[in-house]
């Protein structure tokens, strides 16, 4: 048994957060005993207990009134914090359901949410039954999740990052079918009347002049739902702990060929939890069609929550994603009471303080931060099968074929008019610059972050924000390279510090918890207008003179970008044959080996995180001059995502892959229109393409286009 | 050998491990419990057992791949319990794997390149290897030792077994090792093969000390001075090799559990 412990490290068993003994948030059963156990703690407990049942039903002094606001503004709050707080629980319990069960990364899960959404109002509508629309979209929702997990999670079982891959291809796909489908409408789902109205709680919130009191009134139906939630995770959490059903689930977890050598049908039962877990997120579609309202962009925004849930409550845990849930439906809603506009910094300061201290969640068991990602097995294969033959030099000894590339792209001015420089080339190196950041990271040292372009926008930002814009009253105007200099630095230091964040934990979660530091950047900018200026962001951003060239031009400008993304891939190129190159593949391959032989593997990522922030804000700052202009669409998280998919779509395994990705997208992005109207598709479907294109490239050719290449001139170099 | 260790012990060189009260537990369940031993500097000891007695609990612990859940842990005198394992392989610890742990994707010579890296300083260094570096000079030195030089360019991948255990043992070489610990280094070579084996052992400089886990009583007693037995995770006998080979208690447990 110990040989086994000894030789592997142990394995996070997310299963067995389920377990009654970590269950924290669950009562425990027999106060009595506690109390007799520990009278400190009991005694504190109940003291705390008294004050908050005084804040909620005692009439407040003006002195906390003074401190905390007017009693009926912060109760309002927290009971919208707490309702919220339910309407994550529901759609992240399944995210997390299925993560902990199967350790599947399901980035469909926000697509599962929308789904059930619009179904639950199609059907609510021409049935004029809310319950009907309940079950609707927890049929359709759960549909669409057995076919993910029959088409893709079972198929490609063990490949995890794969897997994450295609549910992201998967939701650009049907993201935008419901887009077509549906339109940029906002759409709201009527309760029911019995539902409808507001309930008297026998909260006094002020005293009238006679004396009377004023109570605190809440919309019914939120508090119905939020109940509802509470009823829905305490059944979840007790068939998980207390059935016969349950228990297979659990063991199915630990030794699934264990269960199927006993004869159980491990598939099935695995295929029923993905379909309660995404029809969950279907009902829960349909409560947030009744709270808020369904519109694109809902389905990221409501995966994004997930992850923060299950990131900050314990990935795998029903009981952590309840106080996840809560903790961020709170924090977001007192948030705007205290700090408007910085609500989502909140958020993100208590993910990043769960990260730091405890990086597997509240409750979440702890993950080894060392272990070898088996789920970065694709990349390491991808990388290794891109191998040259030693000793063939690769900078300065450039072969014809390479020769021929560069002079073509020197000589590009005198065939390419502006309109292909800017437009298609000088777009194409900023693109595949800040892929190349990842591939970096993701190719030598295993580590697929989301970060990329979040870190390029920050540095895009500032450069706006320090320097000039048309938007005078935030831009500080100072030069031009002072500007740049103090965005660069400040976007490395910020992809950095994410990095040494993200690299607490390894493998798949790398993908999860940058996505989620990036969506809380996008946010933040669509929110704050102090420095990001909101929706509208900056515009008119110059593109400086100097050395009496006006760079703005297409062919300096072509140049110019030409120049620093040449370099980039020099460097990245450059980097792979230095020793911290071969440290940071050997700790992609082995990290426990690693540190065996006395490497410091953390500090090592967070250095490959550093050198990917500088490439990524180099091109930032590029991106800026190139646009003219800066808004929270930049690095919202369609364009977040697209550079993993350039990335990916290219070939991570070379340098190279990243610019013919960019390549690709950018060719795609420029003339599909055309091809689109060409084949009677409305020209707005590009989405669609780039979506489907990618799901290709991720099913057929895991080493992107690069691979594709390498087999049709018939050199198989995968050893496979 | 026993009169080298004896040698440095009397010129007052502290142990080169020492471990007080080790406890490891998995859940519930204690793979070493309260174990406490010392290790000259120089000496070779062996670690013998059954399955699952704790041996290589017991290295994951001196290594720091897993801490222990309680005790101490001094090596040459100082306390590195709670070091990372690299911080340990710095100051002169080594090991080798039971399950080769060798980059499979990069050639034989960058996987001694690593290991002598690992060990110096440059970790971080961005300068490509050139021919005259003296590290460079170090790899080659350690590839023509182990006897792997005709496949100094091949993928670790494309190895064959025996040859893997030997870049195993190489990189366990690397740099100044002071104490190394081996785990099954002969499990599944041909008998040309463990006698290889059993010659670089017996050739290293005499201030190296190491620990063998080794279940061939032949190769383990053939080159260590004292051995230790492990039973469910305690340390169960002391003592010099024949003292241990003819214990009725250890024939017994050790000869039983093996065969059961």
């Amino acid at each position: 048994m110990s040989e086994r412990l000894a030789t592997q490290p142990p394995a996070p068993r997310a299963g067995a957060a389920f377990a009654p003994g970590t269950a924290a948030v669950m009562p425990a059963a027999g106060g009595g005993g506690v109390i007799a156990r520990h009278p400190v703690w009991a005694t504190v407990v109940a003291v705390l207990i008294l004050l908050l049942a005084w804040l909620v039903f005692g009439a407040w002094p003006a002195g906390l009134i003074a401190v905390l606001g007017r009693k009926r503004v912060v109760l309002n709050a927290v009971l919208n914090g707490l309702t919220l707080g339910g309407l994550y629980f529901l759609v992240a319990s399944g995210f997390t359901l299925i993560f902990g069960l199967m350790r599947n990364v399901n980035l469909a899960h926000g697509t599962l949410y929308l789904l059930g959404g619009y179904v639950g109002y199609v059907v609510g509508v021409a049935s004029g039954s809310w319950l009907l629309a309940f079950v609707a979209a927890a049929a359709a929702s759960a549909l669409l999740g057995l076919l993910l997990q029959w088409g893709v999670f079972r198929r490609m079982e063990g490949e995890d990052l794969r897997q994450t891959l295609v549910t992201i291809g998967i939701s650009i796909v049907v993201g935008d079918l419901m887009l077509w489908v549906f339109g940029g409408d906002f759409y709201q789902i009527q309760a029911p009347d019995s539902l409808l109205g507001a309930v008297k709680l026998p909260i006094v919130v002020a005293t009238r002049g006679d004396g009377s009191a004023v109570l605190l009134t809440y919309p019914r139906v939120r508090l119905v739902v939020f109940a509802a939630s509470v009823v829905i995770g305490v059944l979840m959490w007790l068939a998980l702990n207390r059935t016969r059903i349950g228990m297979m689930i659990r063991a199915g977890v630990d030794d699934r060929d264990m269960l199927v050598a006993f004869g159980k049908p491990v598939q099935l039962i695995f295929a029923a939890v993905f379909a309660f877990g995404a029809g969950l997120a279907g009902i829960a579609g349909v409560v947030g069609g009744t709270f808020q309202s369904l519109a694109p962009g809902e389905d990221t925004h409501f995966l994004l929550a997930s992850l923060v849930v299950v990131i900050v409550g314990g990935m795998g845990s029903i009981p952590g994603a309840a106080l996840g849930a809560l903790l961020i439906g709170l924090s977001e809603q007192v948030g705007i009471v205290y700090l408007p506009t910085y609500s989502v910094v909140l958020t993100f300061l208590i993910m990043v303080a769960v990260l730091a201290f405890r990086p597997a969640g509240l409750l979440g068991r702890h993950v080894a931060p060392a272990q070898a990602g088996a789920s970065m097995a694709l990349l390491a294969a991808a990388a290794a099968a891109r191998r040259r033959p030693r000793g063939e030099p690769v900078v300065f000894g450039l072969r014809a074929p390479t020769l021929v590339v560069i002079a073509a792209l020197l000589l590009m001015p005198l065939v390419a008019n502006g309109f292909f420089l800017v437009q298609v080339f000088a777009w194409s190196f900023v693109l595949g610059m800040i892929a190349l950041g990842l591939t970096v990271l993701a190719g030598y040292g295993g580590m697929v972050s989301l970060l990329q372009m979040t870190v390029a926008g920050i540095a895009g930002y500032l450069v706006a924000v320090f320097g000039h814009s048309g938007v005078t009253t935030v831009s500080l105007g100072w030069p031009w390279w002072a500007a740049v200099l103090a965005a660069i630095l400040i976007a490395v230091a910020f992809g950095t510090v994410s990095g040494a964040l993200a690299v607490r934990t390894a493998g798949i979660y790398t993908i999860m918890i940058t996505l989620a530091i990036a969506s809380a950047f996008f946010y933040l900018t669509l929110e704050n207008y102090a420095i990001f200026n909101g929706f509208s962001g900056f515009n008119s951003v110059p593109v400086p003179h100097v050395f009496g060239i006006d760079w703005r031009r297409p062919v300096a400008f072509y140049y110019l970008v030409l120049f620093w993304a040449g370099l980039a891939y020099v460097v990245a190129v450059f980097l792979r044959r230095t020793p911290f190159g071969l440290a940071l593949q050997g700790a992609r391959d082995n990290p426990r080996r690693m540190a065996a032989l006395g490497f410091n593997v953390t500090a090592h990522r967070v250095a490959a995180y550093a050198i990917a922030s500088l490439i990524a804000a180099v091109g930032g700052v590029l991106l800026v001059w190139l646009n003219g202009e800066i808004a929270p669409g930049t690095a919202g998280v369609g364009p977040v995502v697209d550079i993993l998919v350039i990335a990916v779509v290219g070939g991570i395994g070379d340098p190279i892959g990243a610019f013919i990705g960019a390549l690709i997208f950018v060719l795609l992005r420029t003339f599909a229109s055309d091809a689109l109207t060409f084949v009677g598709l409305n020209q707005e479907r590009f989405q669609l393409l780039i979506g489907l294109g990618f799901l290709l490239i991720v099913f057929f050719s895991p080493d992107g286009v690069l691979g594709l290449w390498a087999r049709w001139r018939g050199r198989p170099r995968a050893a496979a | 050998m026993a009169s080298v260790a004896e040698r440095l012990q009397a010129a007052g060189a502290v142990n080169a491990l020492e471990l007080r009260g080790v406890t490891r537990m998995f859940g519930a369940l204690a793979a070493l419990t309260d174990i406490t031993l010392s290790v000259r500097p120089g000496e070779r000891r062996a670690v013998l057992g059954s399955n699952g007695a704790g041996k290589t609990t017991l290295f994951n612990c001196i290594t720091g791949d897993f801490p222990p859940t309680s005790g101490t842990i001094r090596f040459f005198g100082e306390d590195v319990t709670d070091f990372p394992p690299q911080d340990r392989i710095r100051r002169g610890l080594r090991r080798t794997y039971q399950i080769s742990q060798l980059f499979a994707g990069m050639t034989v010579f960058e996987n001694i390149y690593l290991g002598c890296r690992g060990v110096s300083r440059g970790r971080f260094s961005m300068r490509p290897p050139r021919r005259a570096d003296a590290l460079v000079q170090a790899a080659e030195e350690l590839l023509d030792a182990v006897h792997l030089v005709p496949v100094r360019d091949l993928l670790v991948a494309e190895l064959a077994y025996g040859q893997q255990r030997q870049l195993e043992i190489a990189l366990a070489l690397a740099g100044a090792p002071r104490f190394i610990l081996f785990d099954e280094p002969a499990a599944g070579l041909s008998p040309t093969e463990r006698s290889e084996l059993l010659e670089i052992l017996n050739a290293l400089p005499p201030h190296i000390g190491f620990i063998i886990i080794e279940h061939d009583m032949d190769v383990a007693l053939r080159v260590v001075d004292s051995v230790t037995m492990m039973h469910n995770g305690r340390i169960f006998k002391e003592g010099r090799p024949e003292e241990i080979e003819s214990d009725p208690e250890v024939q017994e447990l050790y000869l039983g559990g093996a065969h059961a």
